[in-house]
């Protein structure tokens, strides 16, 4: 190998390299960005609700009033038994089922499908008890989805969310 | 002629063609001509190679650049929070560029004219050689970051993420593939060590192809990466596919093809010497395979007992319209059935391959050495090759003067081209220093330079038993010849 090709290799791997990097952290940023907004929406909403201006903002809109609720927690579920819809993954699906006593998550369970590949078996059946712990913690939807189950947890999690929506 | 010549040598007795064509000329002389013609031609000729080369060396380094890069794109790197996380990425990473390998490898066993043109066959198939290790290294890492990652991230012991891990049918192929590919490993290194029958070795390696094709369904099922829908999962498939048809084109379909069109069958099988014949084949439309003297075919002779291996021959003789012609000495089992072969006796060919030939010629002056049965193909080049008169030089060596092959036709060769013919004859000696040196008794202590004073600006070919050429090749490199002008195929499969 000449020590041209020695060269012109490395400046064209490294610029390879750089550009999936960069393409990389900017999608990541992307990411991040739009956890930040959800998270200030939210913080907004509970802000409002704990305000006087709640009941505006409950009664304005209803798609934004389903998110106010699960985040301002504690006082505003009805009691009950309440099921979210399917929320479809790559690797399966997952429904929750959440009961609502005395306002309060008193109990959550979800039933995960795998489609049998994947390690989705293995990995619901880990993550699936985390993420109940976390909810009955949290009394929301207020939880962080688990590495290495972001498919699961983010199903979940949307599941849930359309649950509570309901209570 | 050889007058013009031979006066050069007396004025610019070290770079004898850069200067003829740069120095201004007291007369038209027409072998100065045609010298620095040929160099002018040569020259360009090696640079385009040299920049092929190159070129492809630099894809194949960014094609496993572009395995992580597509993985960094996918944000591979966010995903690191954890030592598991970290492991699992790891894990991805040296499956990717293992994976890649595995496509350079096959891309460079393909036989594809262009890296065969650039790199020369021998040289391809020694990179393939190297980068299965890092193929077998690369995989055996993937598996293991992978397992203790997914542990880790599952708070599992490894032997529980394990047993979950082979209840997924697509990973157990994946290990079998695994598994596969450390046999083939293992069957090529003892092969090197010629404890290996050819054959054995051969059988063991098509399993290859079934270790890949095992080692598909996990990559694109169980990736994240490559998930449905992805930029990733179409680039890899893409680069399959590609390869799948140029494995296919140039293994399997052209060398049927080329063995249909030409229909090649024996017609005569002339004794050369003990243990050495000479056989000769007549073919169909052989300008179209576009042979040059020193490239060779692997041949197989669909007779009795012999159909079913196939031997890598050079020709010995420049190709006519409508015949072939190989020198082969007796070395093993299967060499020496071929002795046998009958003229009538129908030939499947693959090839033309390697650069050892007119093709890789980078200057004007040209020193040939051919050692025992390695006289056929360098007899083959001098017929092919353009020589200037007094600027040749050929050197036959063998152990006793019956050994000296095809001499006959070969002195003939150098009379027409004005090519100084030395051959040395005798066991092989040492010298001062008590190394051993290619040079029988009667040439002890000489050097390359000593018989060829132009050697140092001049093309090396040598061939013949690899010990003995490895030997010319230093003392070549020795007196001051490029590595670039030194051209030694060797034999691979």
């Amino acid at each position: 190998m000449s020590i041209r090709a020695r060269v012109a290799a490395v400046v064209a791997s490294v610029g390879v390299l750089g550009a999936g990097w960069a393409v990389g952290t900017a999608n990541g940023a992307t990411v991040a960005s739009t956890t930040t907004t959800g998270t200030t929406n939210t913080n907004a909403g509970t802000s409002g609700a704990s305000g006087t201006t709640s009941t505006t903002s409950t009664s304005t809109g209803t798609t934004i009033t389903g998110t106010t609720p699960i985040t301002s927690g504690s006082t505003s579920y009805k009691d009950g038994t309440y099921t979210g819809t399917t929320v479809t993954h790559q690797y399966g699906s997952v429904t929750v089922t959440v009961t609502i006593s005395g306002g309060k998550i008193t109990n959550v369970t979800a039933n995960a499908v795998s489609d049998g590949q994947h390690r989705s078996g293995s990995i619901n059946s880990q993550a699936i008890p985390l993420m109940k712990s976390e909810v009955l913690a949290a009394d929301s939807a207020k939880v962080s989805t688990i590495s290495g189950a972001t498919y699961t947890t983010t199903a979940y999690i949307t599941s849930l969310q359309s649950a509570l929506s309901k209570a | 002629m050889a007058g013009d010549c031979s006066d050069m040598s007396t004025t610019t007795p070290t770079r004898p063609m850069m200067q003829s064509a740069a120095a201004p000329r007291r007369g038209i002389s027409r072998a100065a001509d045609h010298a620095a013609d040929l160099q002018r031609r040569y020259r360009v000729r090696s640079f385009g190679r040299n920049l092929r080369a190159d070129l492809l060396t630099v894809i194949a380094w960014v094609s496993v650049a572009m395995s992580i890069t597509l993985w960094l794109a996918d944000g591979g790197l966010a995903k690191v929070t954890s030592l598991g996380t970290g492991l699992t990425a790891l894990g991805i990473v040296t499956g990717l560029v293992a994976t890649d390998l595995v496509v350079l490898m096959l891309l460079l066993a393909a036989r594809i004219p262009f890296v065969d043109r650039a790199f020369g066959h021998d040289h391809a198939v020694a990179i393939h050689g190297k980068l299965g290790k890092w193929v077998i290294y690369g995989l055996l890492l993937h598996g293991w970051f992978l397992l203790c990652g997914y542990a880790a991230n599952d708070r599992l012991s490894l032997s529980g993420e394990l047993g979950s891990l082979l209840s997924v049918g697509d990973l157990v192929l994946g290990v079998c593939a695994l598994g596969i590919l450390i046999a083939v490993a293992v069957s090529s290194i003892i092969s090197v060590r010629r404890s290996l029958p050819y054959e054995v070795w051969h059988v063991i390696h098509l399993a290859t192809y079934i270790a890949v094709g095992f080692s598909l369904p996990h990559q694109f099922s169980m990736s994240v990466l490559m998930g449905p829908g992805t930029f990733a999962r179409w680039y890899w498939i893409g680069l399959f596919a590609v390869t799948g048809f140029l494995l296919l084109a140039y293994r399997v379909f052209l060398p049927i093809f080329a063995s249909l069109e030409h229909q090649l069958v024996v017609t005569k099988v002339r004794y050369e010497a003990n243990d050495v014949v000479s056989i000769e084949m007549q073919g169909r439309n052989l300008p179209a395979l576009d042979v040059e003297g020193g490239q060779f075919f692997h041949w197989r002779f669909l007779a009795k007992g012999l159909w079913w291996h196939q031997h890598p021959f050079s020709v010995s003789a420049a190709p006519t319209r409508d015949t072939l012609r190989i020198t082969i000495r007796a070395l093993g089992r299967g060499t020496a059935q071929l002795m046998t072969v009958k003229p009538g006796t129908r030939v499947m060919i693959e090839g033309p391959y390697g650069v050892f030939s007119d093709k890789s010629r980078t200057q004007a002056p040209l020193t040939l050495v051919g050692i025992g049965i390695g006289i056929a193909p360098i007899r083959a080049i001098l017929e092919a090759t353009e020589t200037v008169p007094g600027w040749t030089t050929v050197i036959l060596r063998a152990h006793t003067p019956s050994q000296l092959y095809l001499l006959r036709e070969i002195q003939v060769m150098c009379q027409d081209k004005g090519a100084r013919l030395i051959t040395l004859v005798g066991s092989r000696t040492q010298n001062r220093l008590g190394e051993t040196g290619w040079m029988p008794a009667s040439h002890r202590g000489n050097r390359l330079v000593d018989l060829v004073p132009y050697v140092a600006s001049s093309d090396v070919y040598v061939c013949g038993p690899q010990a003995a050429s490895d030997l010319v090749v230093a003392d070549a490199l020795g007196c001051g010849t490029p590595a670039d002008s030194i051209h030694n195929e060797r034999f691979v499969w």
